[in-house]
This record gives C-alpha cells, structure tokens and sequence, in this order.
C-alpha cells in the first residue's frame, strides 16, 4: 500500500519516485491489459503511454482509500475502454501479437513452446472479442484479483462476477479448443 | 476445460512488449502532454488571428460604406469573426476525460456523457461558426450581383461566387456533421456497449 502523499508533494519530488515505482512494478501487468484492448504495436504503446499519464495525474489524489492495486487497474481499465473504443474498428482488422506469441522460449521445445504460443493467442484473442465489462473482469481475475477486489474496481456484484466468469472461462476454453482444431484442420 | 489456473498461467506468462524504465515513461508522458497543449494553443491562435484578420478588413470594408447590403455584409462577417474569437476562447479546450479513478460503469457513464456533450458541439458549429460568415459572404455576393445586373453587366459567371462559397460551407459542415459526429457515434456505441446492464442511461 502507498503511503497518503503530503499536500505539497503532487507532481515533484517523491511524487516522481512513487510513479516510477509504480509503473515499474505494475508496467507486465499493464502490458498484458494493453493487450487484451489493441492489437497494434503503435495502439498499445499508445494506449500504455495514455494509462501512465493516468496514474501519473491521479496520483497526487490517492489517498490509499482503496489498495494500490485495484487503484490502478481502475484507472488503466477505464483509459482502455475510452482508448479502445477510438481504436477498436481499425486494430480489429490488424494482426496484433502473432508473432511474438511464435517465439519459442529457450526452456521449452520448439514444439511445446508453438503449442504454448497458440494457446495463449487463442486465449488473448479470446477475451479481445468479449464485450468490455466481461473483458474487464476476466483479465482482472487471471491477474489473481478477488471477487470483491473485482467488484471494487468494476462496480459489478460479487455474486455477478462468480456467475460471469463461469460463462466466460466456458466460452474461452470452446474459443481455445476451436483454434486447435481449427490449427489441426489447417 | 481449460482450468483457471491454466488460463491463468497462459495469461500471466504471454509475450508482451518490452518494459521501459519509469523515468523513461515519465518523460514521454509529460512531452506527449506538453505537444498536446501546444497543438491546441497554435490551433486556437491560427484561427483567431485569421477571424482577426477578416474582422479587420471587413471593418475597413464598412467603413463610409454607402451601399447598405455591402454594410450589412460586412457588418455579418465583422461580428460573425468577433463571436468565432470569443468562442473560441471560451469553449475553444478540449474537454477534460472523466475522471479514471472511479469505478468502470461510473466512467463508461461518464465516457458516454462526454461524447453525448462533443456531439453537440460538433453539431453547432453550423451555428457559431459556418452560418454567420456563410451569411456575410451571401449578403456580399448578392450585392455584387444587384450592382452587376444593375449595370447590365450580370452574366453566369457572377453566380460562380456564391456557388463556390455554398461547396465550401457544404463541405465543411458535411466533415463536422456527418464524418466527426458519426465517429463519435461510433466511439459512443464503443462504450455504451461496454457499459453493465440495467446501468445504461440511454
């Protein structure tokens, strides 16, 4: 949890030093975010750049009254549907991540590490084509954030989201097991 | 299935773009800000020196003026480049986005409301900002044609004028009214879409 910032500190000083930890610590997690809204190199650094200035203007604000975390993945939530809802016509018909998701990582085998890659392109496509409330609230779950912690952040119901997520780990897995047969097809 | 802590770990370990350090990120914000005011502020100075410029030769225009539809005109086109400068001042920022550090439904509400208020901006420029000079430019050329036909000089051509400003004000009315209110239709439905169920206000 941040400290309450002193009335004289807003954008100077330790101000400068809470942000950069801030965004370093949050920076992966932002970035997997970014993902789920744009697909374009140029839309997520864009979008990412927009949800730092974000944080970096509500910061002198906040005043611990919820945790840091769900603090900013309100704040980069809420810049992402406004930011996406600019971008989404024209990155929809982009080809996003596909290539970084091919990489083969150096623990696994190549094959392992392709089948890995479509899974998770699967996945992340997945959850880009969910309308935006679900979207939010499965990414803020696969980050580890709890029902209630979901609810503060979404304004969604506990009880609601228990039931959404449900329907939506169900339609991701059936979007999962598509690609691969589609893959397998192919 | 695909369990939680599958997609979860799916999740968690996919390729991202790589980090960039918070000084780094720091700076690009506070630069990406700093252009943007700027863009803003040269927008606004370009279109007030050039409503200046025109209230400017228009006065001139009128002054010791003895034909009155040439003085009505030019008077139009004088208050018409006084009330753009005016506005342009008092409405001419962008308005702030809502605040993001509220819950999503209350920000995509809020989203939405600030889409609805752009929209009708959008849609009064015709008011505030094409009709008054349209009507100055008009009442300019029809006294150029009454003194035209007066002489029995008026021949096709003289319409030409009037044709060309109503192309002009038809085209910058169709890029306001039908291209940037129908994108911000668009980004409107965006949100409105996104926003939970039985929290809709529209």
């Amino acid at each position: 949890m941040v400290a309450e910032p002193a009335a004289d500190e807003t954008q100077t000083g330790s101000c400068n030093e809470r942000f950069c930890e801030l965004f370093e610590a949050y920076q992966p997690a932002l970035r997997r975010l970014v993902s789920a809204y744009v697909t374009n190199h140029a839309d997520r650094e864009d979008l990412l750049q927009e949800i730092a200035a974000g944080i970096w203007k509500s910061l002198p604000g906040f005043r611990g009254d919820s945790s840091e975390r769900t603090w900013i993945y309100r704040i980069a939530h809420n810049i992402a549907v406004r930011r996406s809802s600019q971008v989404r016509a024209r990155s929809a018909r982009e080809p996003g991540l596909k290539g970084s998701f091919d990489r083969p990582s150096g623990e696994r085998s190549a094959e392992d590490a392709l089948l890995v890659g479509e899974k998770q392109r699967a996945l992340v496509d997945g959850i880009r084509e969910l309308p935006a409330a679900d979207r939010q609230i499965v990414t803020l779950h696969l980050e580890g954030l709890s029902a209630p912690e979901i609810e503060e952040i979404t304004g969604v119901t506990a009880g609601a989201i228990a039931t959404r997520l449900t329907r939506i780990r169900q339609k991701l897995s059936e979007r999962m097991q598509g690609s691969r047969d589609h893959e397998h097809i192919g | 299935m695909n369990t939680s802590d599958e997609l979860e770990q799916l999740w968690k370990t996919q390729p991202v773009d790589p980090a960039v350090k918070g000084e780094e990120m720091r700076e690009i914000i506070l630069n990406r800000t700093e252009k943007f005011d700027r863009t803003i502020r040269r927008r606004n100075m370009r279109e007030t020196v050039a409503a200046a410029a025109v209230a400017v030769f228009f006065s001139y225009l009128a002054w010791g003026q003895s034909d009155r539809i040439v003085l009505a005109g030019s008077l139009i086109l004088v208050a018409g480049s006084l009330w753009i400068i005016y506005y342009l001042w008092r409405h001419g920022t962008e308005p702030p986005d809502p605040n993001p550090d509220q819950t999503l439904a209350g920000y995509q509400q809020a989203l939405v409301r600030k889409y609805d208020h752009q929209i009708r901006l959008l849609r009064n420029v015709k008011f505030w900002y094409l009709l008054p000079i349209y009507a100055g430019l008009l009442t300019l050329a029809g006294a150029m044609i009454k003194d035209r036909a007066e002489k029995g000089l008026l021949t096709g051509s003289d319409f030409l004028y009037p044709v060309f400003y109503t192309l002009v004000f038809a085209g910058i009315w169709w890029l306001n009214e039908v291209y940037g209110v129908g994108k911000l239709r668009r980004m409107r439905d965006q949100v409105v879409s996104g926003v939970p169920e039985g929290k809709r206000e529209c």
